[in-house]
């Protein structure tokens, strides 16, 4: 019984077909990729216009809670972890993760402040705020790396 | 006298790029049709899924965030309270510097503070460049104290140069409706 194995070029030296294996292992490897990176990303951060800054500390983003402050004209909207939450619900977010210390370290991780650079202050203080009612002592303003 | 034998018929005409022995290319055309062309093909069509492979490529680079290297600067934000410690006897109190942010002309930041009234963001950044000079940086505290229309951009800035002077301890006053105000001071 003879069975199909796979392509084998021809004596004359053209195959019958462009061999697809590779292109799709590659492909399927790239969006696994966006898929992942999309994912993690758009979770924590959002579009946001952000300020630019020559020095400063690097972000710490991997163990970090984020806080966006995403659009200029927008209505004021806080953005965790991809939801719009209150100034009572961020505190609530704040104060339970400064109670879970992170991974590797007695402390909680860093708590980051992303806001559009024209943003009034007026839409920010409320953030800080809410953190400070939550007991941080401290959060990390971002900027972009203008460097 | 007899007829002459019938001249076998002509070889059929055949054309490939390769030139025969003469000038004349040799003709050797291939048959295309249908059956033909299945009976070379085996396996799935790959062509459908390779289209929705890439459509969906394409979708989520599109869909992801592009993020490029941010960097932070830590801002105080605990309530200040009275300190009930007993300085050491020679030991100073820090220095304290407060710069007081507000929305001027034109969008841009208007500071007060350090001794100067209506100064753009340069001019303030260069006016804590000069007080701090000479001064032990461990005793500087730089409070930023911004009304609700000033942009985050020019607190981020002063947090900036803080960070170019080497202040550490740099924190932003939070007003609150009830209760003292929040000092960032750490």
């Amino acid at each position: 019984m003879r069975t199909r194995g796979p392509t084998i070029p021809r004596a004359d030296g053209a195959s019958k077909a462009i061999n697809a294996t590779p292109l799709i292992d590659v492909v399927m490897c790239l969006i696994v990729f966006y898929l992942m990176v999309g994912t993690l990303a758009g979770e924590k951060l959002a579009a946001v216009d952000l300020p630019e800054a020559r020095i400063g500390q690097p972000d710490e983003k991997a163990q970090a809670l984020v806080i966006n402050i995403p659009l200029d004209d927008s209505d004021g909207a806080i953005v965790v972890e991809g939801r719009s939450v209150s100034e009572r619900e961020l505190e609530a977010s704040v104060r339970m993760w400064l109670a879970t210390p992170a991974e590797g370290s007695d402390a909680p991780g860093p708590i980051e402040v992303r806001a559009g650079r024209r943003v009034p202050f007026g839409r920010v203080a409320p953030a800080l705020r809410a953190c400070e009612r939550a007991g941080a002592r401290g959060v990390q303003l971002v900027a972009e790396d203008a460097r | 006298m007899t007829p002459p034998a019938p001249s076998p018929p002509p070889p059929p005409r055949t054309m490939s790029l390769e030139s025969g022995e003469g000038d004349e290319p040799r003709l050797q055309l291939r048959r295309r049709d249908m059956p033909a062309t299945l009976s070379e093909k085996f396996g799935p069509n790959m062509t459908p899924m390779v289209d929705v492979v890439l459509v969906i490529l394409i979708f989520f680079m599109a869909a992801t965030v592009v993020v490029g290297p941010e960097l932070s600067f830590r801002t105080a934000v605990e309530r200040e309270e009275a300190s009930t410690e007993v300085l050491e006897r020679f030991e100073l109190p820090p220095v304290r510097l407060t710069i007081k942010v507000d929305l001027g002309e034109g969008g841009r930041a208007r500071c007060d503070g350090l001794g100067v009234t209506n100064a753009s963001l340069d001019q303030a950044i260069a006016r804590l460049g000069s007080f701090v000079e000479g001064v032990e940086l461990e005793r500087v505290v730089v409070a930023i104290d911004p009304t609700d229309a000033a942009p985050y951009e020019a607190i981020v800035r002063l947090h900036e140069a803080c960070a170019r002077l080497k202040i550490r301890r740099v924190g932003t006053i939070l007003s609150e409706v009830d209760g003292p105000p929040a000092i960032g001071v750490e």
